[in-house]
């Protein structure tokens, strides 16, 4: 079930008719959990197996590891989670990538191995629950949280629908809070969440779906005829495509939660307008790369353990982040180059220092600039469906080549001017809120956007795309 | 539009929301209402877009004595499902034909579907049975691989259901009148004219010729958007090994389906023209229908070698105009009758 999707709005209504009318704290609980349960069974029930052993596997570990008396009891605790969530995810997004990347390498010195064919269904957001379950036993492990004591509080956290598929990637910490203390949507949260919502619809089915994504796929299912100016305009309408998207996406659930009385973490926060890497990482994803943060660069000592450890781990952290996107040498290519750019710029700031030409208004203009140039370079090994492609994409975009009319000029007006619009509007608001924002928006004015919000998403989005994210 | 905008940790917008809600959704609907009628009022019709979902359910809908149809987008366009309901005094058929399509593949499965004996209506096109290229296999195999691996998501059918049964009623939501296209169709300066072909819930096509500008007769070669260079240029005819494979693949089907109880009828729907003179070419009577037609397992009929065929007026070489649809479901009701006995 996708939030673009009548079956979703009509599954809402009636979520949100029995939320405002079940009394007890509790039972409106029991009713979120069995909500998500069926939102999520509605790809594929007997997937709901690996929620529940998901789920199961956390609540004991982290009672085993914070009742254990010894660290080695505490450690094989910890084991047991880390092997049975990766373990799962490791075979159901990873066994036939890493099967083929064997034959791939014994083939390589004369080795003929023919990998079994898997026939494995991916589970719809496995990378996203297996990251949330595992950061609240990590906690515990670190004893920065304790066990909970309601097995019903986990498992919302767990399965709580409107973050399951695509995140963001709830900390259990921060989420905890809100399952303890009884809650109920307020008018201006009921309000402004189906404004948030109608927000991310209009991203994803207008923007995404309608404006970019068609120029996205005709330049990258035919990459190898792409010249010079459609190789820029492809790649520019997959930057438009999977920001809009995946933030469209993070927009509807934090909107969704917010009409249930539950506030869930930024995810988006103006990348393209980012100045350098360290920045960009700062606004994409950002539960993602705040995960990854706190769970794997700083655990490998992070930037104090000289330069040369920090680059390594920096460049590590990457990696594994990109390769966290997909089973793909070339989603392993993407997180590489975000972590050159992020060593190469560490140590430019090394050399700059404190220059006071740097934080000019063209200077930093400039590099925000720079950083999205890279930023699209580094989506062509993001997007493109083989290492060939996606090398002769990023040689033409920097080279040049001869165009072959992939596109019309329709297409270049489009992406060109929707993509200035994106940026204008991401420098804009680098230090604004779209609530604060919306405060200062007159009444009349708000009737009118949301009005032409809702309009725009009725009279688009006629072959209801799956969003980007729900493949990894 | 960047989701920082929707930091929910910051204070919430405050205001009087369900007022605002209130004007929104009543402008909106007011406005979409209008919108619908201005494009009736043009002459635009509501129409299936999502034909693989309308094919979908009707898949799924097939019972052990279901009546199907099977073939390409000439019965779709031929069939009226109101006058088989008076004429046949049965449910409309199940129509799982395909524009363009061979259905061997889909005859097959309902060969393995060893409880159902009911009746099978072929189209048969030998450009399309006789393809050897497999081009006209592609649709039917990625629906039936389409089914098999979404049959147990509960929201893959609901979002059918809605795309069949909502957006295919509203004008608004046709694919050629969507914001985008209308925009682009505005950049380019041609706006939409009303289609000539209509699909339904059930799958029937209408196809109204008198909606097109310019009306037929067209060039001969390129007319109807090149109806007939697709006849000239589609797929590969198969040449006498594939051929007999082919003819043993379907007499398999074909006994297979008899064996539980199930009968086929095949009809020949006629060409005319210059289009029947290319699939004549292509694909010679004596060398594929009058090889096809013996075939155990089915009966089979030419429906314009039969003494009482009326004729049709035949604008793109291949289809049925709508006006046409109640006469040869009648005609061909009666032909049914007399193969099936008096009690069909």
């Amino acid at each position: 079930m996708v939030f673009s999707s009548l079956t979703f709005i009509v599954f809402f209504a009636v979520v949100l008719v029995l939320d405002r009318v079940l009394r007890s704290w509790t039972a409106r609980k029991w009713h979120l959990l069995i909500a998500s349960y069926v939102f999520y069974a509605a790809w594929n029930p007997p997937l709901l197996i690996l929620l529940w052993l998901s789920t199961c596997v956390d609540w004991f570990a982290a009672k085993g590891i914070y009742g254990a008396r010894t660290q080695k009891v505490r450690r094989i605790w910890l084991l047991a989670t880390l092997i049975t969530n990766l373990g799962l995810l490791g075979f159901f997004k990873y066994a036939g990538f890493l099967l083929e990347s064997l034959a791939a390498l014994l083939g390589a010195f004369g080795v003929a191995y023919h990998p079994p064919a898997l026939d494995v269904v991916l589970p719809p957001g496995i990378s996203f629950y297996t990251f949330m379950t595992l950061s609240y036993t990590l906690d515990v492990y670190r004893r920065e949280e304790k066990p909970w004591d309601s097995p019903l509080d986990l498992a919302l956290l767990v399965s709580f629908f409107p973050h399951l598929v695509a995140g963001p990637i709830l900390r259990a910490s921060r989420f905890h809070p809100q399952l303890v203390e009884p809650r109920r949507a307020t008018s201006d949260q009921l309000g402004w969440g189906f404004a948030l919502f109608s927000f991310g619809l209009f991203q994803k089915v207008v923007l995404a779906d309608g404006f970019f994504a068609p120029i996205a796929d005709q330049v990258f299912g035919k990459a190898l005829r792409a010249g010079w100016a459609e190789a820029w305009t492809g790649t520019l309408a997959f930057s438009g495509q999977i920001f809009c998207d995946f933030a469209g996406y993070s927009t509807c659930a934090i909107g969704v939660a917010l009409c249930l009385g539950f506030r869930l973490p930024e995810n988006f926060n103006s990348p393209y307008a980012a100045i350098g890497f360290a920045d960009f990482w700062r606004r994409w994803h950002i539960s993602l790369s705040s995960w990854l943060r706190d769970y794997l660069y700083i655990p490998l000592g992070g930037n104090r353990r000289g330069p040369g450890r920090t680059y390594v781990n920096l460049l590590l952290t990457m990696l594994i982040g990109g390769l966290w996107h997909g089973a793909s040498w070339m989603f392993v290519i993407w997180g590489g180059l975000h972590g050159i750019f992020l060593v190469l710029e560490r140590r430019l700031k090394l050399s700059i220092g404190d220059a006071r030409w740097a934080s000019s208004l063209p200077a930093r203009l400039g590099a925000m600039l720079l950083t999205y140039a890279l930023v699209c370079l580094a989506w062509v090994f993001f997007r493109a469906s083989d290492m060939r492609s996606a090398t002769h994409l990023a040689k033409t975009m920097w080279l040049g080549g001869r165009s072959l009319g992939l596109l019309g000029p329709v297409d270049y007006v489009v992406v060109c001017g929707l993509t200035f619009a994106l940026l204008a509007l991401h420098w804009f608001t680098r230090e604004r809120s779209l609530a604060d924002v919306w405060s200062r928006t007159p009444g009349w004015a708000r009737v009118l956007v949301l009005t032409s919000l809702i309009l725009m998403v009725c009279l688009s989005g006629g072959d209801n795309r799956a969003f980007i994210y729900f493949q990894f | 539009m960047h989701s920082s905008t929707s930091n929910s940790e910051q204070d919430l917008p405050r205001g009087s929301w369900g007022r605002t809600w209130a004007v929104c959704l009543l402008l909106a609907l007011c406005t979409l209402v209008a919108w619908e009628s201005w494009w009736r009022l043009k002459g635009h019709l509501p129409s299936i877009d999502a034909d693989d979902d309308a094919w979908l359910l009707n898949f799924a809908r097939i019972e052990s004595d279901s009546t199907v149809v099977v073939g390409t987008s000439r019965i779709q366009a031929a069939l009226d499902p109101e006058t088989w309901v008076e004429t046949m005094h049965d449910e409309p058929p199940i129509m799982l034909q395909l524009p363009g399509a061979s259905p061997i593949a889909l005859l097959e499965r309902l060969a393995d579907m060893e409880e159902f004996h009911g009746l099978v209506l072929f189209d048969f096109i030998p450009m399309f049975v006789f393809d050897a290229s497999g081009t006209s296999q592609k649709h039917v195999l990625a629906l039936l691989d389409e089914y098999d691996r979404t049959r147990i998501s509960p929201s893959r059918w609901t979002e059918a259901w809605f795309s069949v049964n909502v957006s295919g009623r509203l004008v608004f939501r046709n694919p050629r009148l969507l914001l985008i296209e209308l925009l682009q169709a505005a950049l380019k300066g041609n706006m939409p004219n009303p289609s000539v072909a209509t699909f339904l819930p059930g799958r029937f096509g209408p196809v109204n010729f008198q909606r097109m500008e310019p009306f037929p007769p067209w060039d001969p070669v390129e007319g109807f958007g090149g109806s007939f260079l697709t006849a000239e240029n589609s797929g590969r005819a198969a040449d006498e090994t594939e051929t007999v494979a082919i003819l043993e693949r379907l007499e398999r089907c074909l006994l297979k389906l008899q064996a539980h109880g199930a009968r086929v009828i095949v009809v020949s729907i006629p060409s005319c023209g210059e289009r029947a003179r290319i699939e004549e070419r292509r694909y010679p009577t004596a060398r594929y229908w009058d090889r096809f037609k013996p075939l155990k397992g089915a009966m089979a009929v030419k429906l314009d070698e039969l003494p009482d065929w009326p004729r049709f007026d035949c604008y793109d070489g291949s289809h049925l105009d709508s006006s046409d649809a109640p006469r040869f479901t009648r005609f061909l009701a009666q032909v049914l009758r007399g193969l099936l006995g008096p009690k069909q």
